[in-house]
């Protein structure tokens, strides 16, 4: 699976988004990074295999 | 000095039980050695040992009037700085935390004091148990006893080398990811993360809460079963606390193996993982052990490594992030480098990617747990590689995800890290023993029989 390429702008936004108005240029790179390796663990996640009916393993419950 | 060092916390209470070893002579000794050696380790990131000789001169007090309260009475211990011990700061090894004032105890802290142990102080650990080794951090990171160019194991890095260099019998670490059991096979002892919700995590900064244990860290296996007994226990004030009672965590060892089913997992460190020769030759040598004892050593299998890797990555990340988002708003300068872009990985998922990853766990824990219809206990790898060196970036990056211990965080299976020998640079190796929920004693039991037919614990590193 070919992974999308971000760039600094992208980072910026995201930040701008997450209000985190903080960053300095290295903290912005650093959130790019991030970009990038979330997109290759949900790439490895096995949803395809999940059916509706698979819950979460943390589940509301009454006492 | 080296005798009452590395002495077990068996025999230290058998001794002082019976008047034989003052708890006053053995804290000044464990004093001592803190502080003439740790300056090279970096083990304590607050010695306490005016709070420590208190306590042993209590502890001896009460002794000699007759009132002995528990293997851990007048035995000293440490705790990772991210457990709360009233009125000392709580740092969590953070600039974020440095004036941080712990109210009251945590609930280990609380089950350590009432059974009369001796408290030496906050140990090091990785950033909010995740960042390291960071050297951009108010504090140096902990340096391996056994090499001290050499990484140490985390996030739980003090606990380790404390009890490797012999300046506590035994340690408290925190296991979200594997911070228990990692330092404990990079440092060459013992650490168990029983079973999620058996040791209480209160007054215990979170990490990521649906997958953070509680757990000792020591130098036998009896002694860290004997900790645990002290420590597990219902606390209604920890939402994930287990509501039912244990039983001796100390009553199968010395049962042998011989008939025991073991199942290796051996495609989590061949085929999903290549393990370092080395460490994959010392595991294969401990089944040898294992058949040697008598027990039925057979192969099985689980979904791939990898699926339990980033299934437990996402859920830590998205979790830790909701508790960081706000101090990653106001200051995010005050994080040490790795620590922050560790959370940012929370901040860029969606709360998809979050439930996604809970509902895989889901599933990938129901099909480990029909592991134990055919065996009693698994083996597998803890570490894929022996400690690389501390001031070497890339290889702790590439070995950081090198591991096979998120399985058990993702499965809440109690799973105790052994040492299986060392490398030939002479950095420890290990290996892991997982049991089904609630069968610590079981792991400690094939813990216990290893331990017995090999030399590897009574190994001590060369400190001087």
């Amino acid at each position: 699976m070919e992974m999308k390429r971000y760039d600094e702008a992208e980072a910026r936004k995201l930040a701008d988004a997450l209000g985190l108005d903080k960053l300095t240029e290295k903290h912005l790179q650093q959130l790019l990074n991030a970009m990038r390796v979330a997109d290759v663990r949900r790439s490895l996640l096995d949803t395809d295999s999940l059916s509706p009916a698979d819950e979460s393993a943390h589940l509301f419950r009454l006492p | 000095m080296d005798e009452l060092a590395y002495l077990s916390i068996a025999d230290a209470a058998t001794l002082i039980r019976g008047r034989k070893l003052s708890p006053v002579e053995y804290t000044k000794a464990l004093i001592a050695r803190v502080e003439r050696y740790d300056a090279k380790f970096n083990a304590f990131l607050r010695f306490t040992p005016e709070i420590a000789l208190a306590d042993a001169k209590r502890a001896e007090s009460e002794i000699m009037a007759g009132h002995w309260r528990s293997a851990m009475h007048g035995v000293p211990y440490g705790l990772k700085d991210i457990v709360d011990y009233a009125g000392l700061p709580t740092t969590a090894h953070s600039a974020i935390l440095k004036d941080n004032i712990a109210v009251s105890d945590a609930f280990v802290t609380q089950k350590l004091r009432a059974a009369g142990g001796v408290f030496m102080g906050k140990l090091s650990t990785h950033e909010f148990a995740t960042g390291g080794p960071c050297f951009d951090l108010p504090w140096p990171p902990a340096r391996n006893p056994w090499n001290r160019d050499h990484f140490c194991g985390g996030s739980s890095s003090g606990s380790g080398v404390a009890t490797a260099a012999g300046f506590v019998p035994m340690a408290i670490g925190s296991d979200t990811g594997g911070s228990i059991r990692n330092p404990a096979t990079m440092c060459g002892v013992t650490g168990m993360k029983g079973t999620y919700g058996l040791v209480s995590r209160r007054g215990v900064f979170p990490l990521a809460y649906s997958l953070d244990h509680v757990g000792p860290l020591t130098r036998t296996v009896r002694d860290n079963a004997v900790v645990l007994n002290i420590i597990a226990g219902h606390d209604a004030a920890d939402p994930g606390s287990v509501a039912a009672t244990h039983s001796d965590f100390t009553a199968q060892i010395g049962r042998g193996v011989e008939r025991m089913r073991i199942g290796v997992l051996r495609h989590f460190f061949v085929k999903d993982m290549q393990a370092d020769p080395e460490m994959a030759a010392s595991i294969e040598a401990a089944l040898a052990v294992f058949a040697d004892l008598g027990a039925d050593v057979r192969e099985v299998t689980t979904a791939p490594l990898q699926q339990f890797g980033v299934c437990n990555r996402i859920i830590l990340a998205a979790e830790a992030y909701a508790i960081h988002q706000k101090w990653l708003r106001e200051r995010p300068q005050d994080y040490g480098s790795i620590t922050r872009e560790r959370f940012f990985n929370g901040a860029v998922l969606s709360a998809a990617d979050y439930i996604n990853a809970t509902r895989l766990r889901a599933r990938l824990t129901r099909d480990f747990h029909k592991l134990f219809e055919e065996v009693d206990v698994v083996v597998t790898a803890s570490a894929m590689d022996p400690a690389c060196r501390i001031d070497d970036t890339e290889a702790n990056e590439y070995t950081y995800g090198r591991q096979a211990r998120a399985p058990f965080n993702i499965t809440g299976s109690p799973a105790m890290a052994i040492p299986t020998g060392f490398s030939s640079t002479g950095l420890p190796l290990g290996l892991q023993i997982v049991g089904a929920p609630h069968h610590e004693a079981l792991v400690y039991r094939v813990g216990a029989a290893y331990e017995a037919a090999t030399s590897w614990t009574k190994q001590h590193p060369p400190i001087q």
